[in-house]
């Protein structure tokens, strides 16, 4: 099989397309493709292969475009060997004329700002010289063409739809000459189209088309508050030109597009936000004012006033809590970081939960929460949104968290308040920690030895059955005579509940539409028991049904992976 | 024996290669060329070949003509109280093609070389080798027209190195190959092509343009339009091979007893067929790019095929190369010729002990694909070639492709051939599926195989290494018959009754009497019907030589009637 190439074809190691060529033709009389398809298939790509190697001082393809200088004209250096076609034997060489022609549309391209209609001109008269009926000219001229167009846009911009007609280059097939050029123009021509349907049709990029086409104007705390969209807009508008329409970025305001650039690269508070922020003072102003003037049987309404505080709160606490680390991890450390700061809160969460089963007291509660918090910001700075795997993976682990935050919602109905905000920071920390480090840690799950992959499935599934068996020795202590007597224990319970569903978040994807119908079935068990039981039993159910699900999906996962295996 | 077999569109022939060289096979009526037409009699028999085109013009609804264009499509053509697919009607075409050998050769021919259009598809291929086997030959290899061409042409030249373009227009297809000759090898460079071009294409143009004129006059009734354009397209055909030496022609027609006569001279039919010669030059463009030859370069331009007679078209070669092509080859023999040689080649003729021929495959084959831009959208439904066009073959090529999905389970495998960057373009050969071990997107990689065998049949192999899985398709066409089909076909063909080959010269010559007096009106109409009687009634008397002589007769005075023959 190791044989060489030369030794396939008989012959010393050499540069002499003559010698190959001869050696091909003798081995091939041998091994032809008749009889020996597989002999040949060796021959023949040592064949190939020796070829590739010669010293090619003759160019094969004369027809490719033989001058990128302005000044050689393409057609010298094709050779003819009877020269005029019989038609016009007398009149001057339709190929200098040819020429000339072209040479006179590159005159025409190189002035600073051609007019349209005297470079169409110019074109027109090439593509209708006589010469054009010849194929070696026609070639030659159409990869001169694309070059041309390709090279000088977007002063030529007004030749590429009647090239493309002319040569049919939208016939979207395949070609191996010059395709880069002609791609080029093809994707020119599509970016053209965009940008004219864009201004003369209202779509959603109407709005910041205009803006990026106008000279920059400062973007003020005025502009921000009373076009709130437009940030976001402009932002999907850069997006899709750079995904989709490369080129049509020249054509915008280049200083407008480094202003909206640099405004759009640092976070900021969007418009809403920006609103509740300066009106939170005055609505607590009101809360304060309303206490003192309104009617006792009013004063209740009032509480609406204390929204836009929370709201604000809320938004600047996910711009300075999650958006700017954030920014300054993706500035600074997205590469090169060690794994442990990239995949570390794994086994922070680890801690949290070991944390959470120690004997309950006030200051663990809090100390459970803030760590909680802690594990958020990190998952949320170095982790990853799960955007790759389509739309309805998403979906799905929406309604993975929807029914996190439910049990979240039923636990909080049935607690005093400061475990209320305790138990309300694990459960920020874990939606947090699903939406972006699911992803990553599946990752990493996925490039585990295999043995490894078992075994830490099988750790998971040991510390559900430990968490169930606290669970239930929790839960057992509920009784009409202690009635929700200890809030402490309460609330870790949902901590560790909580926790547990984050660790098996790395295995999940593998689940695929497993983990979906357990989450449902587990729902709809939980709405009849709610409807049937009260609050008390709901609980009870919901964490023993989490914690039995987690132990299946854990097995599934097992199963699956060594299923895949064998 | 094996035999050289050119089915071609309009015509077809055969011929032999022995003594050193190939051989035409004449038909029973002692041409060289079989009109690849198939018609059935007033009593259910089976016609092929010049009696049943004589009789198009008059019995439209029991001829098929042009049924190559069909080759690998559902359609089926009823005749009389039969229906026919086009591999049948082929079929019947290489039998009578069959028995003309046998009968000249005086020995029994079992296999034969076909050839196609270059251009011809996986699925087009298929069903002419169903269309050999329903024949009762054996059909050893498919060979390439153009390639056929140039053997019949480059046989002669293998001492020298050369360089040379075939244009092969013939009835339905156009191709175009670059060969090169060097050292006693011939390998085809590049083969490229139109499979929706050819003379009948410009028959419809002499056809529209007369229907055109006398659209007021001709308004059809239901069931009219079979006869008008049967018509219609004789008289194009006979306008068409006048203008090949005069400035002007004229169609005749009778419609409804009334006599038709629209001129068209040379300038107007240039005029009417500038659109088709445009589509002429995009094939010699892009294998000339894909040959990489220069054009000034190429040795000779070889005309092959009917079509390349017509002067316009002979022009605009012209114009293309600016020189004049080659003339030395027969445009209607050389295929049949290059099949005969191919033949030799096959089996092991000592004349061509030093010659090695190489083709390639004239079509990009590859997979449907999907990328994902940045923003994680997928595009799908694009098109990577595995098996470049133009790559000599036989071959083998591995694409390695990956998963688009997080935790995909399975790959599909869609095969299409074509030059479009979009599959939605192309022609979908056949799609497999294999199963893949979940993993996130891009981890999980494929091998997929591309064999691309000398008939120009391919064979997909995927192997998927993680697992070790592998799946194996060879293109079959899910729309053919099985096996146990196809004999009950061949069977069924077998026990249709064909006309002795005795009578084939009476009856063509009758049926072109008939087509005569149809055409004509008047006291020509009567003198026709005169001769037909005649010529009937020595029939009736069976007597071999009178026979002979009055078919001398009867012929020279429908040659003086209607200027020439058919062929």
């Amino acid at each position: 099989m190791s044989r060489s190439i030369w030794q396939t074809l008989g012959i010393k190691r050499t540069r002499d397309q003559k010698d190959i060529r001869r050696a091909y033709a003798r081995k091939l009389k041998e091994t032809n493709p008749e009889d020996d398809p597989d002999g040949f298939k060796v021959l023949r790509a040592a064949y190939e292969q020796a070829l590739a190697g010669v010293d090619d001082d003759t160019p094969s393809f004369a027809m490719v475009i033989p001058s990128r200088k302005d000044e050689v004209d393409p057609v010298d250096t094709v050779p003819v060997d009877e020269p005029a076609a019989p038609a016009q034997p007398a009149e001057p060489d339709p190929r200098q004329i040819h020429a000339d022609l072209q040479s006179q549309l590159e005159a025409v391209l190189r002035k600073p700002n051609p007019d349209p209609d005297s470079v169409l001109a110019a074109y027109n008269v090439v593509i209708a010289s006589p010469a054009m009926a010849m194929v070696d000219i026609h070639a030659a001229t159409e990869d001169w063409l694309a070059w041309l167009i390709a090279s000088r846009s977007p002063k030529s911009d007004v030749l590429i739809r009647p090239a493309i007609d002319r040569f049919h280059w939208g016939g979207r097939s395949l070609r191996q000459q010059n395709d880069r050029d002609i791609q080029q123009i093809l994707a020119r021509q599509r970016d053209i189209a965009f940008l004219d349907e864009t201004r003369r049709h209202p779509s959603e990029h109407s709005g910041a088309y205009r803006v990026l086409t106008a000279p920059p104007k400062p973007i003020t705390l005025t502009r921000r508050l009373f076009s709130p969209t437009q940030p976001s807009h402009i932002k999907a508008f850069l997006d899709t030109l750079r995904w989709s329409h490369p080129t049509a970025i020249v054509d915008m305001n280049s200083d407008a597009v480094t202003q909206w650039d640099g405004f759009l690269d640092r976070p900021h508070l969007g418009g809403w936000g920006l609103w509740v922020t300066l009106l939170s003072p005055l609505s607590l102003l009101g809360l304060l004012l309303s206490q003192v003037f309104l009617p006792e049987e009013w004063r209740a309404l009032s509480i609406l006033l204390g929204l836009p505080p929370v709201f604000a709160a809320a938004a600047l606490v996910n711009l300075y809590g999650f958006e700017m680390p954030r920014r300054f991890w993706q500035m600074s450390h997205v590469y090169g970081a060690p794994a442990w700061m990239r995949y570390g809160w794994g086994l922070a969460i680890l801690a949290v939960l070991a944390v959470a089963a120690l004997p309950a007291s006030p200051a663990l509660a809090v100390i459970v929460g803030i760590l909680s918090l802690l594990v958020a910001v990190w998952v949320r700075t170095t982790g990853r949104a799960d955007t790759s795997t389509g739309e309805l993976w998403q979906i799905r682990s929406l309604l993975g968290e929807t029914y996190l935050v439910g049990f979240a919602v039923i636990a909080a109905f049935t607690m005093p308040l400061m475990s209320t905000i305790q138990m309300s920071l694990a459960v920020l920390a874990a939606v947090v920690v699903s939406l972006y480090g699911s992803r990553p840690m599946f990752d990493l799950w996925l490039s585990l030895q295999p043995r490894w992959r078992l075994a830490s499935c099988l750790m998971v599934l040991g510390l559900t059955v430990a968490a169930a068996v606290l669970f239930f020795r929790i839960t057992a202590g509920f009784s009409p005579a202690n009635g929700w007597a200890n809030p402490l224990w309460h609330a870790q319970a949902v901590a560790l509940i909580a926790s547990l569903t984050l660790l098996h978040r790395p295995m999940a994807p593998m689940l695929g539409e497993w983990s979906f119908r357990l989450k449902w079935y587990s729902m709809m068990a939980l709405i009849w028991f709610g409807l049937n039981g009260g609050l008390k039993s709901l609980f009870i159910v919901s964490g023993a049904l989490l914690l039995f699900w987690i132990g299946v999906s854990m097995i599934v996962v097992m199963v699956r992976d060594l299923q895949s295996k064998a | 024996m094996i035999i050289g077999i050119d089915l071609g569109t309009t015509n077809s022939a055969a011929a032999v290669f022995r003594d050193g060289k190939a051989e035409l096979i004449p038909n029973s009526l002692g041409h060289n060329l079989t009109p690849s037409a198939v018609g059935i009699d007033d009593s259910g028999e089976v016609l092929v070949g010049l009696q049943a085109r004589e009789r198009q013009s008059t019995h439209p609804h029991l001829t098929a003509t042009a049924f190559k264009r069909y080759m690998g499509a559902k359609r089926e053509t009823r005749l009389g109280d039969k229906t026919f697919s086009p591999e049948a009607l082929s079929a019947l075409v290489l039998a009578s093609l069959k028995r003309d050998a046998e009968a000249w050769l005086g020995e029994k021919v079992t296999e034969a070389v076909i050839t196609v259009p270059a251009y011809f598809n996986d699925k087009q291929r298929k069903a002419t080798r169903r269309a050999g086997e329903l024949a009762g030959l054996k059909v050893e290899r498919l060979l390439n027209e153009p390639t056929a061409a140039a053997l019949a042409y480059g046989i002669h030249l293998l001492d020298n190195e050369s360089q040379f373009l075939v244009f092969d227009l013939g009835g339905g297809t156009f191709d175009v190959s670059i060969l090169e000759i060097f050292e006693g090898v011939i390998e085809v460079r590049a083969s490229t092509g139109d499979a929706r071009l050819g003379g009948e294409d410009f028959n419809d143009l002499l056809v529209n343009d007369m229907r055109y004129r006398f659209r007021d006059d001709w308004k059809l009734k239901s069931g009219e339009e079979d006869a008008l354009r049967e018509k219609l397209r004789a008289a194009a055909e006979r306008a068409r091979r006048a203008l090949t030496h005069a400035g002007e022609a004229t169609m005749d027609l009778i419609w409804r007893d009334k006599a038709y006569n629209h001129t068209v001279t040379t300038e107007s039919f240039e005029a009417l067929s500038a659109p088709l010669i445009e589509r002429l030059r995009e094939p010699v463009l892009r294998s000339l790019r894909d040959s990489q030859i220069n054009a000034a370069s190429l040795g000779e331009i070889v005309l092959v095929g009917g079509a390349t007679r017509m002067p316009v078209v002979r022009k605009a070669v012209t114009r293309m190369f600016g020189r004049f092509p080659s003339q030395t080859v027969h445009p209607d023999e050389a295929v049949a010729l290059g099949a005969a040689v191919q033949a030799g080649l096959k089996a092991r003729d000592a004349a061509l002990k030093e010659v090695a021929v190489t083709d390639v495959c004239p079509f990009s084959l590859g997979v449907a694909t999907g990328e994902r831009d940045a923003s994680g959208n997928v595009r799908s439904g694009l098109f990577s070639p595995i098996i470049e066009r133009n790559t000599t073959v036989p071959v083998s090529r591995v694409e390695i492709l990956s998963t688009l999905q997080d935790a995909q389970s399975e790959i599909e495998i869609e095969i299409y051939q074509g030059e479009s960057r979009y599959v939605s373009d192309n022609v979908a050969l056949g799609k497999l599926r294999v199963p893949v071990p979940r993993r996130p997107a891009g981890e999980v990689f494929i091998e997929v195989r591309f064999t691309y065998d000398i008939n120009g049949l391919l064979e997909v192999d995927v192997h998927v290494p993680m697992t070790g899985e592998r799946r194996q398709l060879v293109i079959v066409d899910e729309d053919g018959p099985s096996g146990a089909d196809l004999e009950k076909q061949r069977k069924g063909l077998e026990a249709l009754k064909v006309h002795p080959r005795d009578t084939d010269a009476s009856r063509a010559l009758l049926a072109r009497a008939n087509r005569a007096y149809e055409n004509h009106l008047g006291d020509v109409r009567d003198h026709v019907a005169r001769l037909i009687s005649q010529f009937e009634a020595v029939l009736d008397s069976q007597d071999p030589r009178l026979v002979e002589r009055a078919r001398g007769e009867l012929s020279a005075h429908l040659d003086s009637l209607e200027g020439e023959t058919w062929l």
